[in-house]
């Protein structure tokens, strides 16, 4: 009976950490294209309270500066010579209120434009969630400050017209020491072709011996052309030789299990290099 | 016996609805709060004071991802009449995989934080403070502001 009294707290628990979940979105991209202009995503209030959710739409994307630190670039009048749909997406509903443990689905429609070359459009959905809260009036003398939160969260929406067509090559790598002494294998990516690459990055370095002295792995999305960087911490990377493999495997349909876009064969860079 | 598994059966069924999704998780634990102020004093929230608030995330697509998590941060509270005067530097904000008070790792709240290769289900705690400095002038009273928290995969 004890061991039921446990495992009937820690699945309590474990109960009350699911749920506790602000708003939820998916999927994290709507995919449409000229045969079908509609799509969708279902806003979940998992919370236990109210929240006044609101939809909009900004054009952006990844990028990278010469050192591979990333941000997010929003551009907040596209002109045409981006491949943005943000003129053309409407939402229904746009502003709604979502009571605990409620969802909506927000339909999503593309008007684009039929004389569009082919390729990938694409446009973030930005989803804020507001807490609905009546504000309460304690303070008598002082003052009293409070700040409440709310959560954007950005998804994307892409279509798609005709041939869509995309391609990763790595013209170069850098060995890069930056002023802790710490080295960075800096890759520069050129992405071809009409549309974005999303893909698997698997990164390994191998020393003299052949031994693994790093391994690691990630999704990524590359909108335009970019720096990745690797760290390669001091620990790790005594003075002597090294082959660093980076690997890269065109997945779309890991974000997008509509992509009819043919795979790319995987592309592979071998770099050799010498820690001093 | 026949309790046990029925209690797993139900958490498994009741759970997978809402975990199955791909998707980013993002929970609030607590607002930022500084409380009362005596007025003509200022009062500072560092990231692991009471008053901080609590953010926690994670995602639940397969492979690591990199997450992006921007705050648009107010300069001033107010009342609806009067300004109150708030801001933010590295003292007042970190971040951890693990929700404690040691090895948090601070930032800059003004200014994007890149958090590299997260994996499926790895927990993310956010923790936010500030600073509000009162001048003998400001009116009594309740001061509010808001803070967007904006959360997306690179």
């Amino acid at each position: 009976m004890k061991k039921n009294t446990k495992l009937i707290i820690a699945l309590f628990f474990l109960l009350l950490t699911q749920l506790k979940a602000q708003v939820i979105i998916s999927p994290y991209v709507v995919y449409t294209d000229e045969h079908n202009k509609f799509g969708s995503l279902i806003v979940q209030n998992e919370s236990y309270d109210s929240y006044e959710i609101s939809i909009s739409f900004i054009f952006g994307y990844p990028v990278s500066d010469s050192l591979g630190n990333r941000t997010m670039k929003y551009i907040k009048q596209p002109n045409d010579s981006l491949p943005s749909i943000n003129n053309w997406v409407k939402a229904f509903p746009k502003k709604f209120i979502l009571q605990p443990k409620e969802r909506q689905t927000v339909r999503l429609l593309i008007k684009a434009p039929k004389n569009l070359k082919d390729g990938t459009y694409w446009t973030r959905i930005v989803t804020s969630s507001t807490p609905v809260i009546k504000e309460e009036d304690t303070t008598k003398n002082g003052v009293s400050a409070k700040l409440r939160f709310v959560l954007n969260q950005v998804t994307t929406v892409i279509y798609r017209k005709g041939k869509a067509a995309t391609a990763l090559t790595v013209p170069n790598v850098k060995l890069y020491r930056d002023s802790t002494n710490t080295y960075q294998l800096l890759y520069s990516l050129k992405r071809k072709g009409n549309s974005p690459f999303f893909g698997n990055f698997n990164f390994k370095v191998y020393n003299s011996k052949g031994e693994i002295v790093k391994d690691e792995s990630d999704y990524s999305s590359i909108y335009f052309d970019m720096t990745r960087s690797y760290i390669l911490p001091k620990a790790d990377f005594i003075p002597g030789k090294y082959k660093a493999v980076l690997e890269i495997n065109f997945n779309e349909k890991e974000d997008i299990p509509k992509s009819k876009m043919q795979p790319m064969p995987p592309v592979k860079k071998i770099f050799e290099f010498v820690i001093r | 016996m026949k309790l046990k598994n029925s209690l797993i059966a139900f958490i498994l069924l009741f759970t997978a609805g809402i975990s199955c999704a791909q998707s980013f998780y993002v929970f609030r634990h607590k607002d930022l709060n500084f409380g009362d102020v005596f007025i003509g004093y200022s009062k500072n929230i560092r990231h692991f004071d009471n008053g901080a608030a609590k953010f926690s995330l994670y995602h639940t697509f397969r492979g690591r991802r990199e997450i992006l998590v921007t705050f648009n941060l107010p300069k001033t509270l107010s009342n609806g009449k009067a300004f109150l005067p708030i801001t933010f530097n590295r003292r007042n904000a970190a971040w951890s995989f693990r929700d404690r008070k040691r090895n948090r790792r601070r930032f800059n709240p003004n200014y994007p934080l890149e958090i590299r290769r997260v994996r499926k289900n790895k927990k993310i705690f956010i923790w936010l403070g500030g600073k509000i400095k009162t001048n003998n002038n400001l009116p009594p009273g309740n001061y509010n502001g808001t803070i967007t928290l904006t959360v997306e995969f690179l």
